[in-house]
């Protein structure tokens, strides 16, 4: 990010193009695909939320508009500032518009007025909401009417009944097309399970599956705190794409187990693993009538998945799985970027909303 | 029936081929250490590869799988520089072997193929096979033939595992070599197991073609006789020959690039809207375009025929050889470094409009561009003279869309400026677009052959291009121009448009 410069809200574009005619010299081009608008409360999740916009416009350059709210008894406030954004990487020539808004207490409402004027025309507007998506918030029933897409992250989530409740229902009521972040993140697992199951003879173990366990790493980070929210989506997921049917959940100490009705079961074990990231699924392990399939993740090298089948009467070499690099990487903006909301992601909050689990 | 997976979804599941393995003969070649074997790399840290996934490079040299692991990994490194990873060279490194024996020796291919039976036991591998014959064409028709022989290759119809052999440009010399080649190849393969690249069709400016022509509709009621007074497509090159003398004395220009990139960009350009986006729709309306291409008379052989050969002059402000110096060039040599072309294509949406297609090496610049020029305005409204509206389709370098139209200058008076409207995908999309090579070979892991030249094709871009070939074969020492390295090409090529009343656009 280039120097930030507090300027009036009426100075906001003239002050852009100013910092723009600066860089006339060093060869950069002013690129933007669509508005970003961001809201987040300033806390510790702050500078996580902005690393996430930075991995947004290393692939997809766009506008960021980046609010930052402080609680609303707070003296009321408002402070703008610009800047650019420029992708990490050294070589490239574009910078993006960020505009950001500093608000605290009654003037938070005035936020869809500073935001307005400074929407790209003819682009779509993506909303990423920072924040816990079942407390009401004006704010948000307010910049949602001008977002083509509303991006947010179950990560934030106290209760996942409730937020699989929130977001069904906002797919339903609304026209606007949502996306998760935290359904972002377990995309490479899923595409994984995808692609081991691809032959006949695979699928039809499928229907043997007799008891699933997913370890996960519990231990938390001063942004994430929910860390068993993504083994939960990946349950969910799995159970939904074999079509069992919910019965009930038990919780003990650091393992919830799902029971279904055609007596197969998932746990989530959560476990501390350091140095891989807070919540990151460790291993799945799939145990049929006759074999074993496991997945486990080497905690030296958190991209590398090792996958055996052990079978009744073989085994399988180990092969290894290789995931992108970063964790924002593709599945996020696929997520983000691409239309359309998945049938699988709806399914799997219907499942979510089934049984009660602290988060 | 396949059964379905429950984990994949459709248009949302990133698509990962099934588990094989990929055989590259001529390993040690330039195409596979420059191209194939770092796009490899590239799909690997970007998670395209299936984990069950082995390559075997094929090559006639003395070495081992360890050695060529090493000689490999320094090329590559080389090559990508910022974004080689020790960790992810050591993981591709474990799928790399290396098999030495001769192409020409059934032996080779028998020890091949035990290998690959037992890379397929230890790496679960499904038997699935893609051959890419990364070598001099020569050797297709008896690389494909002992593949067969020695079981390598499997019947099309065969539901437990599959085969496919990806060849290389150039399919043949001209019609007849073409034809022969292909009658040869069908013995043992199924036109579906055989996929010819063309790497200019897995660059994403090209295949962004269809979408820019048939998802923005204010684009296709424009693209037609009505408003666009011609086309001009560029395939230009800085360089010259390298060290493909030897090669290039065989090819000529028209060969090396006309037969291939230049006429699937202009396929792409005229083609009508296919019926869906199907490799089998979409190849039908490219091979209708070039069989409507008028067949080339021989006034047309004269005058709307160039062809020329550099001599020496100046590159980026160094002096460079002419043609006729460079390594393994006969000093006599008559063989063309550059052609231009001007063609009608007979059908509905085209009819009288000119296409003028241009190719060269060590011309200015490296550039690869489709212009689209639209008819003049109105006369009348405007007393001042007004620039036609030009969409440039940048497919290398910059790859991007511009379009030039025309503005008012500011103030009072009515004086108009053309202006250029630019969109350029590094800048939009945040990085250069993915190499051609990564794409093409994923796509025929998956079995997608869309992005692949169909046989028609090759044969209908033959039909018309062999005659010049002859006629230049019986009379070339009369119709050859040179021109100067460094300039746009020979003079007569600037006359064939001046006697249209056009002009080359100047890039």
């Amino acid at each position: 990010m280039t120097t930030s410069y507090f300027v009036h809200p009426s100075k906001i574009e003239e002050k852009l193009i100013s910092i723009w005619d600066e860089f006339g010299n060093i060869n950069k081009v002013r690129a933007s695909l669509f508005t970003l608008v961001v809201y987040t409360k300033t806390n510790s999740r702050s500078e996580y939320i902005r690393k996430i916009v930075q991995s947004i416009i290393e692939k997809f350059p766009c506008r960021v508009i980046f609010i930052s709210s402080n609680n609303e008894n707070d003296a009321d406030y408002i402070k703008t500032s610009v800047s650019l954004i420029t992708p990490e990487k050294k070589s490239s020539n574009i910078a993006c518009d960020n505009i950001d808004i500093l608000v605290g207490g009654k003037s938070n409402k005035i936020v869809p007025f500073l935001i307005l004027p400074h929407i790209l025309t003819d682009l779509p507007v993506y909303l990423l909401w920072a924040e816990d998506i079942c407390n009401d918030s004006k704010l948000f029933d307010e910049l949602k009417k001008i977002s083509n897409r509303v991006i947010v992250d179950s990560e934030t989530s106290t209760n996942i009944n409730n937020f699989a409740k929130t977001i069904k229902n906002f797919i339903k009521t609304e026209k606007i097309e949502i996306a998760d972040l935290n359904w972002a993140r377990t995309q490479n697992f899923r595409d994984l399970l995808n692609q081991l199951f691809q032959t006949d003879n695979r699928i039809k173990k499928l229907r043997d599956i007799q008891s699933i366990e997913i370890e996960y790493n519990d231990q938390k980070s001063s942004f994430f705190c929910h860390t068993k929210i993504k083994s939960l989506y990946l349950q969910a997921w799995i159970a939904t794409r074999l079509d069992w049917k919910y019965k009930d959940l038990k919780e003990e100490k650091n393992v919830i187990t799902y029971n279904y009705s055609n007596n197969a079961s998932i746990s989530l074990i959560g476990k501390p693993y350091d140095p891989l990231y807070t919540g990151a699924i460790v291993s799945i392990k799939i145990k049929t009538k006759e074999d074993i399939i496991i997945l486990q993740r080497d905690t030296n090298n958190w991209q590398s998945i090792k996958i055996e089948f052990l079978y009744k009467d073989k085994c399988e070499i180990p092969i290894f799985h290789f995931f992108e690099k970063s964790i924002t990487g593709m599945s996020l903006i696929n997520e983000i970027y691409y239309p359309g909301i998945s049938e699988h992601f709806i399914q799997t909050l219907d499942l979510l909303m089934k049984g009660s689990v602290s988060c | 029936m396949k059964m379905n997976n429950p984990f994949e979804e459709e248009g949302k599941s990133f698509k990962i081929p099934e588990p094989c393995v990929l055989v590259i003969f001529g390993a040690t070649g330039d195409l596979a250490t420059k191209r194939i074997l770092p796009s490899l790399y590239s799909l690997l840290q970007e998670g395209c590869l299936p984990s069950n996934f082995i390559i075997v490079a094929y090559a006639r040299k003395e070495k081992t799988s360890e050695s060529y692991r090493s000689e490999m990994k320094e090329n590559i490194k080389t090559r990508l520089k910022n974004s080689f990873s020790e960790d992810d060279w050591f993981n591709f490194s474990n799928k790399l072997f290396y098999h030495k024996a001769n192409l020409d020796e059934d032996e080779g291919y028998k020890t091949l193929n035990e290998f690959l039976k037992g890379i397929d036991s230890k790496y679960k591998t499904n038997k699935n096979r893609v051959y890419y014959l990364s070598t001099p064409p020569k050797y297709f028709p008896i690389v494909i033939e002992k593949l067969y022989n020695n079981g390598c290759i499997y019947p099309y119809d065969d539901k437990t595992k599959w085969s496919r052999v990806i060849i290389e440009k150039p399919f043949g010399k001209d019609e007849k070599t073409a034809k022969e080649l292909q009658h040869h190849i069908l013995k043992y393969l199924n036109e579906e197991q055989i996929y010819r690249i063309d790497h200019y069709l897995g660059k994403e400016t090209v295949q962004n073609l269809l979408v820019f022509r048939f998802a923005n509709t204010i684009f296709e009621s424009v693209w037609n006789k009505e408003h666009i007074d011609h086309v001009q497509i560029t395939v230009a090159e800085e360089k010259g020959i390298d060290s493909r003398g030897r090669f290039f004395e065989e090819q000529g220009i028209l060969r090396d690039i006309i037969q291939n990139h230049m006429m699937q960009l202009l396929a792409l350009t005229a083609m009508e809207m296919p019926e869906s986006i199907s490799a089998h729709n979409i190849r039908k309306e490219k091979v209708n375009v070039l069989k409507s291409i008028a067949p080339f008379e021989i006034s047309d052989l004269c005058d709307n025929i160039v062809r020329g050969q550099y001599k020496e002059g100046y590159i980026y402000g160094e002096k460079v050889l002419a043609y006729k110096e460079e390594q393994d060039v006969d000093k006599n040599s008559n063989t063309d470094t550059y052609a231009a072309l001007k063609i009608f294509i007979n059908n509905k949406r085209w009819k009288g409009v000119p296409f003028y297609l241009r190719a060269g090496k060590r011309l200015p610049k490296r550039t690869t561009e489709i212009a689209i020029i639209f008819k003049s305005p109105e006369k009348g409204f405007f007393k001042t003279k007004l620039e036609n509206n030009v969409l440039a389709i940048r497919i290398q370098p910059n790859e991007g869309i511009a379009m030039k139209i025309n503005c008012k200058e500011p103030y009072q008076s009515i004086a108009m400026q053309p202006v250029q409207m630019d969109f350029r995908y590094g800048s939009y999309f945040g990085k250069k677009p993915p190499d051609a090579y990564e794409r093409l070979l994923c796509d025929c892991m998956l079995g997608d052959n869309t992005l692949f030249t169909s046989e028609d094709e090759v044969i209908s871009s033959w039909q018309l291009l062999t005659p010049i070939l002859d006629y230049w074969g019986k009379n070339h020492s009369k119709i050859i121009e040179s021109y100067e390295s460094g300039t746009w090409g020979p003079k007569c090529s600037d006359e064939m448009m001046k006697k249209d009343k056009k002009s080359w656009r100047l890039l």
